[in-house]
C-alpha cells in the first residue's frame, strides 16, 4: 500500500512540474507578445505624433527613437536604420489587480511636441493559460497514467512474489500427516531473490521446513512401527475413552468382532460393538475402575472369546478402559477333550473292576461251594481281567505311541508285512458271515517303515471294519501306491458313523453315542493309537462315512520315511 | 432441531442398537442351539424374546412421542422413520430367531438326524447379512446396504439346494420326515431374516439419499452408473 502512495505522491508532483514548466513558457511568451503590441503602440503613436512637413530635424530623432523601439520590440523591419535601444527605454511591468499585468512604457523625446512618450496597456494572461493547458492536457494525464501504471507494476511484481510466498506457505500448511513433505518445494521467485528482507524469511522458512519435515517422518515412522506392532498382535486389542468412543482398534479385535477396522475406529462404542454382554461390560469398568476378566461367545460358528478388561489413565478428566481379547474356542476345546479322556478313562477302567469285585465278592459269600458257578464267575472274572489287560495295553500302546519311541524302520514287503493281519480278519469274517475281500496276493511294494506299527494300525482298522459290519456285509483290505505315496484303505459296509462325529472319533475313548450301547466290548482307543501310529510314520488317515453305507479309512503313508527329526 | 430432540433421537437410538445386538445374539444363539441340539440354548433364546418385545414397543412409544413433541422434517424425519422400521425389523427378525430355537428344540429329540452342512453355511450368509445391514444402518453406509440387497440371491438359493437336500432325506427314509420338516421350516426362517436384513438396508437408502428403492431395486442397480458390480455377484 505504501509503495501505491509513493507512485501517486510521484505522479502528482511531476505532473505539477509539468504544469509549472508550461505555464512558465506560456507567460514567456505572453509577456513577448504584449511588449510587441505595445511598441507597435509606440511606433504608430510616435507616427502620429511626428508633424507631417518637418521633414529637418524631428523626423531624425522620432525616426531614431522609433527604431529603437522597433529594434527593442522587434516590430517589422521597416526601420533599417535603428540603433539598439538604451537603458531607460525599457517596458517596465507589474502586477495589476485581479490577475491582470500592467505593461508601461516611457520615450523620452527631444522634439517641440513634448518631452516623453507614455505608454500603459494592461492584460491578463489566464486565457492564453487556459488555452495552453488545454492543448497539453493530454500529455500531462497520460504522464500521470504512465507512471500510475509503472507504480502498479511495480506493486503488482510484489504481489506476485508475495504470492508465491502465501503459495510456499500453503504447501507448508497442506503437509498431511500421511504423507512428508518431498525436500524443499521453493518457489523460484523466492529461491533466487534479492531482497534481503524476503530472504531472511525464506531461511527462517526453509530451517522450519526442514525441522518439521524431519519431525513428521520421525512420527510417521514410529506411528507406522506401533500399529505394525499393534496390528500383527494375535490377542485384539481395543482402547475406549471416557465418552465411550474407541480410540484404537487393531485387526484382531476387528477379526473377533467380525468388523473391520475403519468401523471401530473413533467410533461411538455402542454402535461399533452391538454386543450387548461386552458393552455393559466395557461400561461398567469404565465406570467403576475395576480390571474385569470375562468369556462370553460371539459369531457363526460360534467362538469363545475371552476379554479382560483394564481401566485406562488417559489425560482427559475421565479414565478410558483398555480391551484385550483373544479367541479360546480351541483351549476350551482341548479342556472339554482332556476332560471327557479322563472321565472315560476312569469310567473304562471302574467297569470290569466293579465286574470283577462283584463276582469275587459273590463267590467270597458262598457261592465257590456250587461248582458251576463257580466255573461260571471265574471265566467272567477272567474275561473282565483281559479286557482290563486290554484297555491298560491299548493306553500303554498309546502313550508309547504318542511319544514316539521304540519305533524301529527298515525296508518291508508290504504284502508280506499285512498278510497276518489279513489271515486274522479273514477268520474273524467267516466266523461272523462277512465277506472278505484283499489285492495283497498281487502286490510288489517295498517300502521303509516299522512293521510292528504298520500291522498294529492295519489290525486295528481291520478288527473296527468286522466288529461294525453285520452278516452279510463285505470288509475291504485294498493297498496301492500313488505319487510315490502308500495307500492302506480299509473299507465295510457296516453302520457308518454320522458326520458330526466323524471329527472325534480319533479322540482317545471316544465312542460314537450308539456305540457305546451296542457294542461294550470296544476300548475307544484303537482309531487314537491309530492316528498317533500313523503321525509317527509320517504319514496321515483319511476317514469317510455315511450312515447305513458304510465307512472307509485310508492310510497315507511314505514310501520311504522322512527323518523324525524333521517331522517334529 | 432443538438440543432436547438431538438428545431423544440419540437416546432412542442407542437403545435401538442395544436391541440390534441382542437379536443377532439371538440369531446366533438359535442357530447354535440348531446345531448342537441343544434345548437349553433354545430355551434361553425364546425366554430373551420377551424382552426384545418390551424394548420394541418402548422404542416406537419414544418415536412416536418425538414425531409429536418436536414434529421433525427432512434429515430428523427420515432418521425417525427408519428408527421406527428398523426396530420393526429387528422385532420379526427375534420372532424369527425363536422360530428357530423352537425347531432346534424339537431336532433334539432326533439325535441321528443329520442336519444338512448347507444350513450352517446358509446360517452364517444369513448372520453376515444382518450384521451388514445394521453396520449400514450405525454407519449411514449405502454401499453396504447395496452389498446386502445384492447378496439376497444367495441365501434365496441356498434355501432351494437345502430344501433339495431334505426331500432327498425324506425320500431315503419317511422316518426322517418329522425332522427334516422342522428343518425346512427353520431354513426359511433363515431365509425370511435374510429378507428382514435386506428391508433394513432398503431403509437406510431411504434415511441416507431420501430415494424409496423399494420392489424396484432391480432397475436401481441396472441404472447405476458408477459400473461396479454388485458384490456377491
Amino acid at each position: 500500500m505504501r509503495t501505491f502512495f509513493y507512485a501517486t505522491v510521484g505522479a502528482l508532483a511531476i505532473s505539477i512540474a509539468i504544469g509549472w514548466w508550461g505555464a512558465r513558457l506560456v507567460m514567456q511568451r505572453w509577456e513577448a507578445q504584449q511588449r510587441a503590441i505595445l511598441a507597435q503602440a509606440a511606433v504608430q503613436a510616435l507616427l502620429a505624433a511626428s508633424p507631417a512637413g518637418d521633414e529637418g530635424v524631428a523626423p531624425t530623432v522620432y525616426r531614431d527613437r522609433i527604431a529603437d523601439a522597433v529594434l527593442a520590440y522587434g516590430v517589422v523591419a521597416d526601420f533599417p536604420d535603428a540603433r539598439p535601444a538604451t537603458a531607460g527605454d525599457e517596458i517596465q511591468t507589474e502586477p495589476a489587480a485581479s490577475g491582470s499585468r500592467l505593461f508601461r512604457l516611457t520615450l523620452p523625446l527631444s522634439a517641440p511636441i513634448g518631452t516623453s512618450l507614455r505608454l500603459t496597456r494592461r492584460a491578463s494572461p489566464w486565457e492564453d493559460l487556459l488555452s495552453w493547458w488545454l492543448t497539453w492536457a493530454w500529455l500531462n494525464a497520460i504522464a500521470g497514467l504512465t507512471i500510475a501504471l509503472t507504480a502498479w507494476r511495480l506493486r503488482r511484481r510484489r504481489w506476485a512474489r508475495a504470492g508465491a510466498l502465501q503459495q510456499w506457505v500453503d504447501q507448508l500448511n497442506a503437509l498431511s500427516a500421511d504423507a512428508p513433505p518431498a525436500g524443499s518445494t521453493l518457489p523460484p521467485e523466492i529461491l533466487f531473490t534479492t531482497d534481503p528482507q524476503l530472504g531472511e524469511l525464506r531461511d527462517v522458512l526453509e530451517h522450519v521446513s526442514e525441522l518439521l519435515t524431519r519431525h513428521l517422518s520421525a512420527l510417521l515412522l514410529e506411528r507406522s512401527r506401533s500399529r505394525l506392532v499393534l496390528g500383527n498382535l494375535h490377542e485384539g486389542v481395543l482402547a475406549i475413552d471416557g465418552g465411550e468412543n474407541i480410540l484404537l482398534a487393531n485387526e484382531s479385535a476387528a477379526r473377533l468382532l467380525d468388523q473391520s477396522v475403519q468401523q471401530l475406529e473413533s467410533k461411538p462404542l455402542v454402535q461399533a460393538i452391538r454386543i450387548p454382554y461386552l458393552v455393559s461390560q466395557i461400561q461398567q469398568v469404565l465406570s467403576d475402575q475395576q480390571p474385569i476378566q470375562a468369556e462370553f461367545q460371539h459369531g457363526t460358528p460360534s467362538r469363545k472369546l475371552q476379554v479382560s478388561i483394564h481401566p485406562l489413565p488417559l489425560s482427559g478428566d475421565r479414565p478410558g478402559a483398555l480391551v484385550s481379547m483373544r479367541d479360546v474356542s480351541r483351549i476350551r476345546h482341548l479342556e472339554h477333550v482332556r476332560r471327557d479322556f479322563i472321565a472315560n478313562a476312569s469310567h473304562e477302567l471302574k467297569t470290569p473292576i466293579a465286574a470283577i469285585r462283584a463276582y469275587a465278592e459273590t463267590l467270597h459269600m458262598g457261592a465257590v461251594e456250587d461248582k458251576e458257578a463257580t466255573e461260571q464267575f471265574l471265566a467272567h472274572i477272567i474275561g473282565q481281567a483281559d479286557r482290563l489287560n486290554a484297555l491298560v495295553q491299548g493306553m500303554l500302546q498309546l502313550a508309547r505311541a504318542e511319544s514316539g519311541r521304540s519305533m524301529s524302520f527298515q525296508s518291508i514287503d508290504v504284502s508280506k508285512t499285512l498278510a497276518a493281519c489279513a489271515t486274522a480278519a479273514r477268520a474273524l469274517c467267516e466266523s461272523k458271515g462277512v465277506a472278505w475281500q484283499d489285492n495283497l496276493a498281487e502286490l510288489q511294494i517295498q517300502c521303509v517303515s516299522a512293521p510292528e506299527a504298520l500291522q498294529t494300525i492295519v489290525n486295528n482298522l481291520l478288527s473296527n471294519a468286522v466288529r461294525y459290519t453285520s452278516a452279510g456285509g463285505c470288509v475291504r483290505l485294498q493297498v496301492g501306491t500313488e505319487n510315490g505315496e502308500l495307500h492302506i484303505v480299509v473299507a465295510d459296509t457296516g453302520q457308518g458313523i454320522p458326520a458330526e462325529e466323524i471329527d472325534r472319533i480319533f479322540e482317545r475313548f471316544y465312542r460314537a453315542a450308539r456305540d457305546r450301547a451296542e457294542n461294550p466290548s470296544g476300548t475307544g482307543l484303537g482309531l487314537a493309537i491309530v492316528k498317533h501310529l500313523t503321525q509317527e510314520l509320517g504319514g496321515r488317515i483319511l476317514a469317510t462315512s455315511r450312515v447305513g453305507h458304510g465307512s472307509s479309512f485310508t492310510v497315507v503313508l511314505p514310501l520311504a520315511p522322512v527323518p523324525s527329526t524333521e517331522l517334529a | 432441531m432443538s438440543r432436547h430432540f438431538v438428545h431423544d433421537l440419540e437416546e432412542a437410538f442407542h437403545q435401538l442398537l442395544e436391541l440390534s445386538g441382542t437379536v443377532e445374539q439371538m440369531i446366533e444363539q438359535s442357530i447354535k442351539a440348531l446345531n448342537s441340539r441343544d434345548s437349553q440354548l433354545a430355551a434361553t433364546v425364546i425366554a430373551s424374546d420377551e424382552k426384545i418385545d418390551r424394548t420394541e414397543v418402548q422404542i416406537e412409544e419414544e418415536c412416536l412421542k418425538m414425531l409429536a413433541l418436536h414434529q421433525p422434517v427432512a434429515t430428523d424425519l427420515r432418521r425417525l422413520t427408519t428408527m421406527m422400521k428398523v426396530n420393526n425389523d429387528l422385532e420379526h427378525i427375534a420372532d424369527l430367531a425363536c422360530g428357530i430355537a423352537e425347531r432346534a428344540d424339537r431336532l433334539a429329540d432326533y439325535p441321528a438326524f443329520c442336519i444338512p452342512d448347507l444350513i450352517e453355511r446358509m446360517a452364517q450368509q444369513t448372520v453376515l447379512q444382518v450384521r451388514t445391514g445394521l453396520n449400514a444402518f450405525v454407519h449411514h453406509d449405502t454401499s453396504l446396504a447395496e452389498q446386502v440387497i445384492a447378496s439376497d440371491d444367495d441365501i434365496d438359493r441356498m434355501n432351494g439346494e437345502v430344501i433339495q437336500v431334505l426331500t432327498g432325506q425324506m425320500q431315503t427314509d419317511a422316518n426322517w420326515i418329522p425332522p427334516a420338516i422342522e428343518c425346512f421350516s427353520a431354513a426359511r426362517s433363515l431365509e425370511q431374516i435374510a429378507d428382514h436384513a435386506v428391508n433394513v438396508a432398503e431403509d437406510v437408502i431411504y434415511m441416507v439419499e431420501g430415494v424409496i428403492v423399494r420392489h424396484r431395486y432391480g432397475t436401481r442397480l441396472s441404472g447405476h452408473s458408477d459400473g461396479t458390480p454388485p458384490p456377491g455377484s
